[in-house]
């Protein structure tokens, strides 16, 4: 039983490790994509922010679709004052 | 199916022009619509007879009508609205009744509510043998030409970045679950701009076509018409445009030098079109006079 139970918490506490160490090897990688992806949000709201932005019939056709990344944008502005505040966060968690 | 596009500065003679070809094709037994884009209409006054958006058949294979500018971007607006309300229900936040208020006028949007007219003619008569548009002025004409291009432009850009994120996206999703997700295939909005890159690519080719595309410039013997023509030839030809006739309207051979006009205008027929004693106007007076090319000339 005993042996069982070591087993386990073994098993249990690699499947812990390589989760965090996996978490830790992706959060640059999704910091970069969540940025490309307000870099992409910019451009189709390009005309609501004074950017060189397409053809408005372009932003009109796609704006329907990108309910989810117009979140993502309003989300990140609360977080646009303190860019090394946020860059500092994903650093100290390496 | 074949285009011909008439493009000039404004008053030198498009609309008759335009006219006198479509009535003479016609009556050559081959099926034409001739469609005015021009948001001050001349062709109800040129054939006596009240157009309007739906294209009326005044002989048996001539087809005119005039597109409404104005309704076309008002349809256009109404159908994205639609579409709107239903994903941004929060819409009291973000305002979407001032937005598109707004937006009737913003521009770029004008030229756009051309490029659909263009694509709905070419679409429901691409049964005809010629569809023939009378241009509107010069500035919006050279925008919705150029806008296939431009909106090309800004769609591989987006289609480019987005493809990056997904690719990011994945390999993310790869980490964490071993398997990796068909995110390209599957997200709307690459979906979306793949459809509109199909689509201005198409128009764009069809518009470069010379076997099936041509514009024809039309310009009067004054300083101020040939300046604008010469403007126009230049970015056509950037566009990749084919031009193959320039018309000298309301002059003679003797009255502007025939090779200096083909070494301006290099590469494109030409052709003089006398002034005429009194208004070309009704249908009578425009099948009765001849014209100096034909559709031949162009293709």
């Amino acid at each position: 039983m005993k042996i069982k139970k070591a087993a386990l918490d073994t098993f249990y506490f690699m499947k812990g490790f390589f989760s965090a160490f996996t978490d830790k090897s992706t959060r640059m990688v999704e910091f970069e994509v969540e940025e490309m992806e307000n870099i992409f949000s910019l451009m189709i709201f390009g005309t609501f922010t004074g950017m060189p932005a397409p053809p408005p019939h372009i932003t009109l056709q796609l704006m329907p679709l990108m309910h989810q990344e117009l979140i993502n944008m309003l989300d990140s502005v609360e977080t646009a004052s303190d860019p090394v505040g946020k860059l500092g966060n994903i650093l100290d968690s390496h | 199916m074949k285009i011909i596009f008439f493009t000039g500065k404004g008053g030198v003679g498009k609309s008759t022009n335009s006219s006198l070809l479509a009535l003479n094709i016609a009556r050559s037994g081959k099926k034409v619509v001739l469609n005015s884009l021009d948001p001050a209409h001349n062709l109800h006054d040129i054939f006596l007879m009240k157009f309007s958006h739906r294209p009326i058949r005044i002989e048996k294979n001539l087809l005119i009508m005039e597109t409404d500018l104005n309704r076309k971007v008002s349809h256009y607006l109404e159908k994205t609205e639609k579409e709107y309300r239903n994903v941004y229900r929060y819409q009291q936040a973000f305002n979407i009744d001032g937005y598109f208020r707004s937006l009737r006028y913003a521009p770029g949007l004008e030229e756009y509510a051309v490029l659909l007219s263009i694509e709905e003619t070419i679409d429901k008569y691409g049964d005809m043998d010629y569809i023939i548009f009378d241009t509107p002025p010069t500035a919006l004409t050279l925008k919705f030409l150029s806008l296939p291009e431009v909106s090309l432009i800004w769609l591989k850009e987006l289609k480019k970045l987005r493809e990056s994120i997904l690719d990011k996206k994945s390999i993310i999703t790869k980490i964490k679950t071993g398997k990796r997700g068909a995110l390209k295939e599957t997200d709307s909005i690459l979906i979306r701009v793949n459809e509109l890159i199909d689509r201005y690519s198409r128009l764009s080719v069809l518009l470069k076509d010379s076997r099936r595309s041509a514009a024809v410039i039309i310009m009067n013997n004054d300083s101020l018409s040939l300046g604008e023509s010469r403007d126009i030839w230049k970015r056509l030809k950037e566009l990749g445009i084919n031009v193959p006739m320039v018309l000298m309207n309301r002059c003679s051979r003797e009255d502007y030098p025939v090779k200096k006009l083909e070494t301006e205008f290099k590469g494109a027929g030409t052709a003089f079109i006398e002034s005429h004693v009194c208004e070309i106007t009704g249908v009578d007076l425009l099948g009765s006079l001849n014209i100096p090319y034909g559709p031949d000339d162009l293709f």
